[in-house]
């Protein structure tokens, strides 16, 4: 029975491809000559794995030293410039080169000197570095005889092979050829009685004896399989039956096995095999094989997207989404991150609430923001207005919807931040039929948000989306500063179909559906906010902590909303009394209150 | 004994030396590492892999067949694919742990990363649900686990970090134990905490270091 080899399966760790990219961009550029390699194999594995072939972050070092108790490969990559390339690219030729090497090695004598070349792979690649997408497939060089080698005799397990103190010997004796960590790969092994001695592959003339019966061989065995060799073994046999074949028809060969289980080494799992050498009877190169196949065990090439974890931007949105995963997993398994981040904002006003309001925003993890403003940047807003700097203010200023929108997207490139400009909501009584386009286009706006933040500075402003929100029955949370005050209230869900409320100041939560808005809740009558006001009475005048405050608690208050199961129909708490740590509220972020006035004077 | 929970590192570097020292002994295969542009800091390293189940629905399709690649092998030799696993289709996940001094916390910190066999990274998720029952208790409830993703600092490539503020004031309750019992003559720093944290996330330390 011919004996069947387990091929390799390659194992590339990211770092490698991290490597490859900043060599192609650094480096190589268009240079598609072969370059150095180095990988290495294990025969640690525990059972069940396939024949592992690494390359890690070093790959490219070829003179730094592999793992501990791996084994080094040296190997060629060839990175083309295009996909095209890659796929007409000479394989055939390619491993047939490498080939030619390793059968120059075996006829002239070097391969006994130095086994090393022997075992080698070929990495063909193509980076795409714009998807982040790299093809790539790897091939194991392995020269095929006349005659395939065949199985004397069934294999055995080392551990009924040896006894335990030939194992002991064997075991100490290999560890004596080791240096730094690193054992030889392929050797020869003698047997007296309970000495078992591990010789290089140039000792063969002085190991063996002319009268020896048997010759014993070994290598490090990749392959975890119960009756196979691995990979390693094929190109072995070929230098032996090339040099020793005409008087050694037969040989035992070792399948080293090398693990330590909970502290414990082990190598009692090795394989011996009885095989007979194969033939190779012609001088001139046997035919070369070894490409390996891809996950459907095709002969084609692998693909890895690796955009995930090397488009910056994808790194910064899961990063982002993962500091938000660790609040629900450490803290509130219950939060509901997606409904959050799904909620479509629509931010009327881009000034100090504005700005304050988006970053916060963002920090919940919200996608999509669209700003409306009609206002430009003056040289006064940089320092208050977080998404503003100096030179958006020259040259009469940058308008603040776009301005607020692009900072947003240099912040975060994940976020969808809709400017919209030039809507005097209210205040052009000149064109009527301009201000009716703008009244539409708001209706609009808020018919496609969930969430509309009042942000502006004027009472008369607020009026219009307040109605608006109320008719489509949107969450809509005003924000209001005065000079050392503030005000931030989530409008009712009031709806035609509800009774009011009777006695609800007696209630310790008032139905969401009788909750009042901005209006029905301001403490004085309608008039021009604008005219006539002393320089204190101006909201814009307020002190600088206050829309940080303001805009924070705008935001908890939306995201708190999102979490209870009854959303902006939610009940108003007025107070959990002394409990409110630790009362059962209905939503996980606690209470859920109608408004929150704050009177700086009165705290400090 | 680190009475204060922290170390220098001058006295991590002396662990860290003896660390590896026992790792040969056991057979551990951890590595010595230079932080890159910066020879004289050292850490240490470990690849270990893991048998993971095939997941269809996270395997990307793939894209490269129906397309002549060029490649025509008859090869009687090799064992044929069907034979490999019997029809189960097991992948492995590669992890690699590295422990790096943090000079603001001046503690050790356990990094590491799993990918897939082609480099691809596994996500928090994938890593809990290969974390054995008994440990993702754990994690649940003890606040030296808190998990949290950043760039290595030497490689500059995203690394799960077991975060470092809790690991001092553990250590220091840890000393007052083993001070107690006077069990300390050959402790090592990294072989008490190691085997402490290191299971939640699938690194065993055996018994045979602190022997």
């Amino acid at each position: 029975m011919a004996v069947q080899f387990a091929p390799y399966s390659s194992a590339v760790d990211a770092a490698f491809w991290h490597r490859l990219t900043q060599n192609k961009l650094e480096v190589y550029q268009l240079d598609d000559k072969p370059k150095p390699l180095r990988g290495y194999y294990v025969n640690s594995d525990p059972a069940g794995l396939m024949c592992r072939f690494n390359l890690d972050y070093n790959a490219f070092s070829v003179e730094k030293p592999v793992p501990q108790k791996t084994f080094p490969m040296q190997g060629t990559l060839i990175n083309t410039n295009t996909v095209e390339a890659f796929r007409t690219y000479n394989k055939m030729e390619l491993i047939q080169s490498v080939g030619q090497q390793i059968w120059d090695a075996i006829r002239s004598g070097k391969a006994i000197e130095d086994p090393s070349v022997l075992c080698q792979f070929v990495l063909i690649t193509f980076a795409d570095l714009k998807k982040y997408k790299f093809y790539y497939w790897f091939a194991f060089p392995a020269l095929c005889p006349d005659i395939s080698a065949t199985s004397v005799a069934s294999p055995i397990l080392l551990g009924d092979y040896f006894t335990p103190t030939q194992i002991a010997s064997l075991q100490s004796s290999y560890d004596s050829l080791s240096a730094d960590g690193l054992g030889p790969g392929l050797f020869l092994v003698k047997v007296s009685e309970s000495v078992v001695t591990v010789g290089r592959i140039n000792e063969w003339e002085t190991f063996f004896s002319v009268d020896d019966s048997e010759v014993l061989v070994g290598f490090a065995d990749p392959c975890t399989m119960p009756h196979n060799p691995g990979w390693p073994l094929r190109n072995f046999i070929a230098l032996l039956a090339y040099h020793w074949g005409s008087t050694v028809k037969n040989v035992k060969v070792l399948c080293w096995r090398d693990q330590v289980r909970s502290g414990k080494r082990e190598t009692s799992h090795s394989l011996v095999l009885n095989i007979k050498l194969p033939l190779f009877t012609k001088t001139e190169i046997p035919k070369c094989v070894g490409w390996e196949k891809n996950k459907s065990q095709k002969l084609a090439p692998r693909m890895v997207d690796l955009s995930a974890s090397m488009d910056p931007e994808k790194l910064a949105s899961s990063s982002v989404d993962l500091n938000l995963k660790l609040m629900q997993w450490r803290l509130l398994p219950s939060l509901d991150l997606d409904k959050i981040s799904q909620t479509k904002c629509l931010l009327l006003g881009s000034g100090t609430l504005g700005c304050n309001v988006a970053r916060c925003l963002m920090g919940w993890g919200v996608r999509t923001i669209t700003f409306v403003d009609y206002g430009t940047i003056s040289f006064s807003n940089p320092v208050r207005q977080s998404l503003f700097e100096f030179a958006d203010c020259q040259n009469g200023g940058k308008p603040k919807a776009d301005t607020a929108a692009s900072a947003l997207k240099r912040i975060f490139p994940g976020v969808l931040s809709i400017p919209m400009p030039g809507h005097s909501v209210g205040q052009s009584p000149e064109e009527i039929e301009k201000v009716q386009q703008d009244v539409n286009k708001l209706e609009e706006l808020i018919a496609a948000h969930d969430a509309v933040f009042l942000l502006m500075d004027t009472r008369e402003s607020r009026w219009l989306p307040t109605v608006i929100g109320a008719v489509k029955r949107k969450c809509v949370i005003t924000a209001a500063l005065g000079f050392d005050t503030f005000l931030v209230m989530r409008h009712g869900a009031r709806d035609a179909m509800h009774d009011t409320c009777e006695g609800a100041a007696r209630l310790q939560s008032i139905p969401g559906a009788s909750l009042g808005c901005y209006f029905c809740n301001d403490v004085v009558a309608p008039g021009d906010s604008t005219r006539d006001r002393t320089l204190d009475q101006q909201c814009t005048v307020s002190r600088p902590g206050m829309s940080y405050l303001a805009s924070a608690m705008a935001v908890e208050l939306l995201v708190s909303l999102t979490q209870h199961p009854l959303g902006i129909e939610a009940a108003a708490d007025t107070s959990a009394k002394d409990a409110h740590l630790t009362a059962d509220l209905e939503c996980d972020l606690g209470l859920v209150p109608h408004q929150i006035r704050v009177f700086f004077q009165d705290t400090i | 004994m680190w009475k204060t929970g922290i170390l220098s590192y001058e006295a991590f570097e002396h662990d860290l030396l003896d660390f590896l020292e026992r790792a040969k002994k056991v057979g551990d295969p951890w590595n010595l590492e230079y932080a890159k542009g910066r020879r004289k800091v050292k850490y240490l390293t470990k690849p270990q892999v893991q048998l993971g189940l095939h997941k269809a629905s996270e395997e990307e399709a793939d894209t490269t067949e129906d397309t002549n690649w060029g490649v025509e092998e008859d090869d009687d030799d090799c064992v044929q694919s069907e034979h490999q696993e019997s029809g189960v289709n097991r992948v492995f996940l590669k992890y690699e742990y590295h422990v790096i001094y943090s000079v603001s916390y001046s503690v050790p910190v356990l990094y590491f990363t799993a990918s897939r066999q082609d480099g691809k990274l596994v996500g928090l998720e994938e890593v809990w649900e290969n974390v054995p029952d008994v440990y993702r208790e754990r994690l649940e409830h003890e606040k030296w686990t808190f998990l949290t993703q950043q760039e290595h600092p030497y490689l500059g490539v995203p690394f799960y970090q077991l975060h470092p503020c809790h690991t001092a004031d553990m250590m220091k309750r840890v000393s007052s134990v083993t001070e107690q019992q006077g069990t300390h003559s050959s402790a090592n720093y990294l072989v008490t905490w190691l085997s402490t944290v290191g299971p939640v996330v699938g690194l065993n330390i055996p018994t045979g270091y602190s022997l």
